[in-house]
């Protein structure tokens, strides 16, 4: 393969005359016969290569001299569409230009196209402006649609609907309606379109109007189908030959499976199998926007394609959210899927029936399909939501006054009643608060007399402790003096009883002190149980009594701890004493002296 | 299909070329709305992918009899497709199709197309048929320009696809249509070198 070099080359020789071109190409390449025969292919191939934006086609002298071809907006199989400007009237306009011109076909095809959409007269439906055929190329001369944009600052051009993404589905409910309006306008001039679909919908950029552009598959009163030729694909019976036209991804069943060739929009039977059809084809475009599909895709699992699903007895899959994940809303559904019913005789008699279902779902009234009253009484309170939210009061306030008088008054009285009764209870608790106050004032005073007193036994039995010791030591000496010991055992004897006593004593009073407490305490107890509502406030002065209480059965635990301690002490005493005294008679000092 | 000779007069040869070239490039145009002949060619295509026309190209041709394979095809698909609603006895002469040279016009055709698809293919895979002379720049990118082409895409949105310039979206494919009318050439006999 020859580099770069040969590539300029062949560009030099393409600015040559073709006739000059085998001739150049025999110099430059004089060896290799088969490098020259596929230059001249390739050089013949570029001069007639496809249409590219840039550089548009001609449409003859005079048509040249009037229209200027400045863009390619759309290019399809037998014509591409050219944004151009018309020097005669001064506007801009969409020509579409047919490729081929010697065929009839083809003009055929020119004539009734240009002939069905200049019939209809709609603002949802490019106008046709003028049309051309003969010399040059056939086509055909279109309102352009397009808006000024403000912030670009310049004019722009419409899109098809394929193109363009729906702000929600209200959005698409207004541009389907938009259509179903068009598509009744040229219905009503007996021109049935047969090829409805997003691409046929073009979307003005700013105020994003739908418009149904493209009658090249169309039908009408001047122009029957039998204009179009076509091959023969089945027969069906009496009915003779039919044939399949349209977008198989968008057909309504009865068209994918064939109509008669002889299909005349004059008459009112063909006129609504015709008017089924566009039914269809606006609830297709519905289906589409909403989904983001067309309602019948090849089925790869079944190898089946487009066209023969349709023609199946397929049904396409049920709407449920939108592209977005949104929930289709159940009124707009029931619409689609009458306007895409799969038996012609269910659809909508009309696309004008359509539009106003349409028109119904969007200002929030009942189509024909909302029976419920439920729903029908819901949409009006959304339609009319101040002169709901009235009624909705003057219900009440007719209530109020009207039904409700006679209780309000009872229901006062009772009030009353219970306020009363609250307030004497109020009393009462204020009441009960001052007395249980007094009590825990009271319990305060004797809980400071119990600590008095243990402090004193406190005391008493750290003396008590020191006399023992000092008995011991004593106990030491009376062991060594038998005389001496007697007496002061004696002595410490009666000390010790009076000791004892007081100790008792003091256990009394503790014992007294100790049932008085738990005698307010129970009190209180059952003070507080019968006034639950105020124990928070009185909880912790009840929690106070109880620490104080706590604290005085921890001193009357010590307490008696020392009571204990005193009667081990008294108790060893005595034992003491008892041997001291065994050891003072006189028969036994005599055998302890012998001894 | 005709065969180069030596003494091929010009005019010929350029009857030959514009054959190509218009076969090619009509075999490349997207087709939005279908006629009936579209769905009969989507049918013929079938067929030939179903080897009917491989396994008939061996016979003489006086014993291939094309279009009684291609109608019987079409019924049994008919038939078949039928199957998934209600079933319907398919008389023989339910079917109507064009003569025999319009049908094997047909299936020259799909086989066209067929052809086309599967070099586009090629060329995406960044694979250039070595039997080409003529360099192609980007053979990768060219390929992808071509399969949006056919696929409908306008040039604008196929510069866009690509995040190339409008111009060189038309470059690739002008570029990519002459590589596949002088391969188809090369088929036919023209600049093979043979």
């Amino acid at each position: 393969m020859i580099g770069a070099p040969l590539r300029i080359q062949l560009a030099r020789i393409a600015q040559l005359p073709a006739s000059e071109w085998e001739r150049s190409l025999a110099q430059e390449f004089p060896d290799d016969a088969s490098l020259r025969m596929q230059a001249l292919l390739w050089l013949h191939a570029e001069k007639a290569g496809p249409e590219l934006e840039g550089s548009p086609p001609s449409l003859g002298e005079a048509a040249d001299e009037r229209y200027e071809l400045a863009l390619l907006i759309d290019a399809g199989a037998t014509a591409s569409v050219w944004q151009a400007f018309d020097r005669r009237l001064g506007r801009s306009v969409a020509i579409k230009v047919f490729r081929d011109h010697s065929e009839s076909e083809a003009i055929d095809q020119v004539l009734a196209e240009a002939r069905a959409a200049s019939d209809v007269v709609s603002e949802h439906v490019v106008r046709v402006l003028d049309v051309q055929y003969g010399a040059g190329r056939p086509y055909i001369v279109m309102e352009l649609v397009s808006e000024y944009d403000p912030d670009k600052g310049d004019v722009v051009l419409g899109r098809d609907a394929s193109s363009f993404r729906p702000r929600g589905v209200d959005e698409v409910a207004r541009w389907v309606m938009h259509v179903a309006r068009g598509v009744h306008e040229a219905h009503l001039r007996n021109v049935f379109h047969r090829d409805l679909k997003p691409k046929n919908v073009l979307l003005t950029p700013n105020s994003r109007r739908a418009r149904v552009t493209d009658f090249g598959l169309a039908v009408s009163g001047t122009s029957a189908d039998a204009t179009h030729p076509a091959i023969t694909l089945l027969k069906r019976g009496p009915a003779g030959p039919v044939s399949v036209r349209g977008t198989p991804e968008y057909m309504a069943p009865e068209q994918a499976r064939g109509l008669p060739l002889t299909l005349d929009a004059r008459s009112a039977a063909d006129r609504a199998t015709l008017v089924a059809i566009d039914v269809w084809g606006i609830g297709a475009i519905a289906y589409e926007l909403l989904t983001g599909a067309p309602p019948w895709l090849p089925r790869r699992a079944d190898d089946l394609s487009a066209w023969e699903v349709a023609a199946s007895s397929a049904r396409p899959e049920p709407l449920q959210r939108t592209r977005d994940g949104e929930r289709i809303p159940p009124r707009l559904r029931r619409v689609i899927e009458k306007a895409m019913a799969i038996d012609p005789g269910a659809r909508y008699a009309s696309a004008a029936a359509v539009g106003n279902e349409l028109s119904a779902f969007l200002a929030r009234r009942p189509t024909t399909l909302d029976h419920s009253h439920a729903l029908r009484i819901g949409l009006w309170t959304r339609r009319n939501p101040q002169l709901a939210l009235t009624v909705l009061v003057a219900l009440a306030l007719i209530g109020l006054v009207g039904g409700l008088a006679g209780v309000t008054r009872a229901r006062v009285l009772r009030l009353r009643g219970e306020r009363d009764a609250l307030d004497r209870e109020v009393a009462a608790q204020k009441i009960e608060q001052t007395r249980l106050s007094a009590a825990v004032t009271r319990s305060r005073d004797e809980l400071d007399d119990t600590r008095t007193k243990l402090a004193h036994e406190r005391q008493n039995l750290t003396s008590l402790e020191k006399s023992i010791a000092d008995e011991r030591s004593s106990y030491q000496v009376l062991f060594e003096a038998k005389e001496q010991a007697l007496r002061t055992a004696n002595a410490t004897t009666r000390h010790m009883l009076e000791q004892l006593d007081a100790a008792h004593r003091a256990q009394r009073i503790a014992q007294r002190a100790r049932a008085a407490l738990e005698q307010t305490v129970a009190e209180l107890q059952r003070e507080l149980d019968k006034h639950e509502k105020d124990r928070e406030r009185v909880r912790r002065e009840r929690d106070t009594v109880r620490a104080e209480r706590d604290a005085i059965r921890k001193e009357r635990d010590a307490a008696a701890s020392a009571r204990e301690l005193a009667e081990k002490q008294l108790g060893a005493a005595q034992a003491e004493l008892d041997r001291v005294r065994r050891l003072a008679e006189p028969g036994n000092a005599s055998r302890a002296s012998r001894k | 299909m005709a065969q180069p000779t030596e003494d091929m007069s010009d005019s010929e040869m350029a009857a030959q070329f514009e054959r190509i070239i218009r076969r090619v490039k009509s075999s490349m145009k997207y087709r939005g709305s279908y006629s009936t002949r579209d769905i009969l060619g989507s049918l013929v295509a079938r067929w030939l992918h179903s080897g009917e026309w491989d396994r008939l190209k061996l016979l003489p041709p006086q014993e291939r009899h094309i279009g009684e394979s291609v109608r019987r095809f079409i019924l049994d698909r008919i038939d078949q497709l039928r199957r998934h609603g209600e079933r319907h006895e398919l008389p023989d002469d339910l079917l109507a199709l064009p003569d025999e040279a319009a049908l094997i016009e047909m299936i020259e055709f799909a086989e066209l197309r067929a052809w086309i698809a599967a070099r586009i293919g090629e060329l995406e895979a960044g694979h250039v048929d070595p039997r080409l002379k003529i360099p192609l720049v980007n053979a990768q990118e060219t390929g992808r320009a071509l399969r949006l082409h056919i696929n409908g895409r306008t040039q604008r949105e196929i510069a866009s696809e690509l995040g190339i310039s409008l111009g060189g979206a038309n470059k690739r494919i002008v570029e990519g249509t002459n590589y596949l009318v002088v391969l188809q050439g090369i088929e036919e006999g023209l600049g093979s070198g043979a």
